[in-house]
């Protein structure tokens, strides 16, 4: 993947391309991880764009994206690896004759279970193995993004089994040994801070804090996704987003909310953006009663220049 | 370069920053790709690697800019022991007048700004005992009041602060002249840059500069009897996000407690069509314990607050629980229950005030109040109900009528009490808390958020 993009530039330009308008910052960043193979850790409110840097960037680069989403709870079975059982006992069951020619002519016991103890990898193979979104990801054999979602979901143990992945590219199966990466997959973890995650786990990654963009930035989002909008309503969409966060709401509305808001816009035909516009669509932005008001109040304010 | 990255890192340390030395080659590593003639590039790639927590970046960006902008001597990172010795002198002076404003302007000329910028980012100074909901108002005006004396308090003093240094390093005669005046320089620059900060009358710019932790630091610490309206609003939500935590670890306790016991007759019948080959394993599932709930909450204003949380806090994992009756007292129980079953917190609370006219501001009565109780509601109370009384035992010197507790704690499973103010209280003369103790089976100091969610964990997990 190191020789895909000798640039920031040409990251800003390939993810341009999947509409993923980047900043400097950002493109610097995803180009630093893909030339020092390193995992980058995404953080920022929700809906500025975290995971869908990961999916840009899988598209932009043509490379497969494995998936891993986080949750309380989420253990090695779910996220790297598990014997598939019911298999493991099919095949034992097919495989009897052969067992028993195995064990024929044995004195004993212990002289039987020798016999099958010396072909019992046989059972503990790759081919009983179910690849979780981890290991898929080391053992794929070609270039991928693997997105690690909303770690911070995860319990802190899980973590643990992460820094093997993330520091090594290799993972650790006690019935096989050590599996290696046969191709390294560029890393993106995202967080939406509901804990803090390990010392251990940061020091192994690139950090990037997308924040909620500047007007110019995301007027070119918005203008790149529904180029039917005119320019001005672009702005004038832009300027309300921003002053509504400078508001103390509960929930503030991200580049989600602002690209819904054009959508809904364009769905209801607006050719202006007034007061009644606000009303009509504001659940769109407003997440919340309280908001909501607090919007409305401010309505002309808001809309104003 | 690398003498440059090793600089700036001495200077992020110098503001606090923690930077290991693995990042430090991450950093110099990182600035070999990029074009280090690009200001935004070379920027990106250090905070890349060398900015750990979101909290730091703002501080990341002030050295940056001071250090690669500015140009700024790094003077206190670069000096010797002597001038450290010296800066600590007069830190040590300041420190000995004692006061707290002295101690913050001291820490932060040793670096530490964290005192000065939380003073920054106070809204309010908490009033010394809470006040009922009409009060708050006022309360909030004057508590406004104090807060912008407290920053004058802390603008005049960085002001008189700036004459002293001055004398200060000139009275440091066993340092050469130019020492004398690094000194000198470093302390009036470090004093107009907190001025600066002051005058600028910082707000907070909304809840996305706020990091969930920092939000817990600050607030899951506080006591319930501290907060100011804006905070109790701030703590609900944090007792909201609490509660979905809660379930999600019940859920996982669940799904582990399913993965513990084999069921292993329904495995052996499903196996028989198989001749016996078990390839679907099934697991028992647990049966669920679910008890019923009685909380008994005063609600007079000195813990109006945390009674409300906890309520919260019950009603969000109600499903938990078999039945949830909830009780509010002052003077005499009543049962609010239906009103939590059919508003939002708030609102049931106001609703159920308004219907039984109850004067939160009255002084409360503990006796009176499980009097009453036992009077309408003993019937209530199972063998598999868990009794929560929620109080900080302050009787104001009535009858505390143990016999009526007694009673109802022989007929509760068990009885928790929760107290929401601090154990060194709870033994005064108008406090009855003594008296019912030796009927509890646990008696639980529950005056702050990280508290409450100890407690909580304890109850359902």
């Amino acid at each position: 993947m190191k020789n895909r993009v000798k640039t920031p530039q040409e990251v800003k330009g390939i993810l341009e391309r999947q509409s993923y308008i980047a900043s400097t910052q950002i493109a610097t960043i995803v180009y630093l991880a893909i030339q020092m193979q390193r995992p980058i850790l995404i953080e920022g409110p929700a809906g500025v764009g975290k995971t869908e840097l990961a999916k840009a960037l899988s598209q932009a680069l043509a490379v497969e994206l494995v998936h891993l989403q986080c949750y309380e709870g989420l253990d090695e079975t779910k996220a790297i690896y598990e014997w598939e059982y019911a298999k493991q006992l099919l095949y034992t069951q097919m495989l009897k004759e052969k067992i028993n020619e195995l064990t024929a002519g044995t004195q004993d016991l212990n002289e039987a279970v020798e016999r099958i103890v010396a072909v019992e990898n046989a059972f503990f193979s790759k081919n009983f193995l179910v690849a979780r979104p981890l290991l898929k990801a080391i053992t794929l054999g070609r270039p991928n993004v693997l997105l690690i979602d909303e770690i911070d979901k995860a319990d802190p143990e899980f973590e643990a089994y992460l820094l093997e992945v993330l520091s090594n590219y290799q993972i650790t199966i006690p019935e096989l040994g050590t599996i290696e990466a046969t191709s390294i997959p560029l890393v993106f973890l995202t967080s939406n801070n509901t804990r803090d995650l390990s010392d251990a786990l940061k020091r192994r990654c690139l950090h990037l804090y997308i924040d909620f963009p500047s007007n110019e930035l995301e007027s070119e989002i918005v203008r790149k996704k529904y180029p039917t909008l005119n320019k001005e309503m672009v702005a004038k969409m832009v300027a309300a987003i921003s002053k509504i966060r400078e508001m103390d709401l509960k929930k503030l509305p991200s580049i989600a909310e602002t690209l819904d808001w054009a959508q809904s816009l364009i769905a209801l035909q607006s050719t202006r953006l007034g007061k009644e516009e606000l009303e009509t669509t504001l659940g769109v932005i407003a997440k919340y009663q309280a908001d909501a008001k607090q919007i409305l109040e401010k309505a002309e304010e808001l809309l104003a220049g | 370069m690398i003498f440059l990255v090793r600089e700036f890192c001495n200077a992020l340390k110098q503001e606090g920053l923690m930077v290991p030395t693995p990042s430090l080659n991450f950093a110099l590593e990182a600035v070999s790709h990029i074009d280090p003639l690009s200001p935004l590039q070379f920027r990106s790639a250090l905070e890349a690697a060398l900015v750990q927590r979101a909290a730091e970046r703002e501080l990341f960006e002030q050295v940056f800019h001071r250090f690669f902008i500015e140009q700024q001597p790094l003077v206190y990172a670069t000096e010797n022991q002597l001038f450290k010795a010296n800066l600590k002198d007069f830190t040590q002076e300041i420190k000995k007048e004692g006061t707290a404003v002295n101690h913050i302007l001291a820490d932060y000329l040793e670096g530490d700004a964290r005192a000065l910028l939380e003073e920054l980012y106070i809204e309010g100074v908490e009033p010394d005992q809470p006040v009922p909901l009409e009060e708050f108002k006022e309360q909030k005006k004057a508590a406004s009041k104090l807060n912008s004396r407290k920053r004058e308090q802390l603008r005049n003093r960085v002001k008189v602060l700036i004459e002293l240094a001055e004398d200060f390093s000139a009275r440091s005669f066993h340092l050469q002249r130019e020492k004398r005046e690094k000194l000198a320089d470093y302390l009036r620059q470090r004093l107009l840059e907190a001025l600066e900060m002051l005058e600028k009358q910082s707000q907070p710019k909304g809840r996305r500069n706020l990091m969930p932790w920092e939000k817990k630091r600050t607030l899951s610490t506080l006591s319930f009897a501290q907060l100011t309206e804006r905070e109790a609003q701030r703590v609900k939500e944090e007792v909201e996000v609490l509660a979905h935590k809660l379930q999600d670890s019940l859920s996982r306790k669940r799904r582990k407690a399913n993965q513990g016991h084999m069921d292993i007759k329904k495995t052996l019948r499903e196996a028989t069509p198989y001749g016996g080959i078990p390839f679907q394993l099934h697991w028992k599932k647990p049966a669920k314990t679910k008890g019923k709930i009685v909380a008994l909450c005063d609600i007079s204003s000195s813990v109006s607050y945390a009674a409300q949380f906890m309520v919260l806090l019950l009603y969000k994992l109600q499903n938990r629980f078999s039945k949830i009756r909830t009780f509010v007292f002052v003077r005499q129980s009543y049962e609010i229950t239906r009103f939590f079953e059919s508003y939002p917190l708030e609102q049931a609370m106001l609703r159920a005030l308004k219907e039984y006219k109850i004067g939160m501001g009255q002084p409360s009565n503990y006796g009176l109040s499980f009097q009453s109780f036992r009077a309408k509601w003993e019937q209530i109370l199972t063998p598999d109900t868990t009794l929560l009384i929620l109080g900080d035992g302050q009787n104001n010197f009535n009858e505390p009528q143990v016999e009526h507790f007694e009673a109802l704690t022989k007929k509760a499973a068990r009885t928790i009490w929760l107290n929401p103010e601090e154990e060194k209280f709870w033994y005064s003369a108008s406090n009855s808390i003594r008296h019912y103790q030796p009927f509890c089976d646990e008696l639980v100091e529950c005056a702050t958020l990280d508290q409450l969610t100890e407690f909580t964990r304890s109850l359902v997990l």
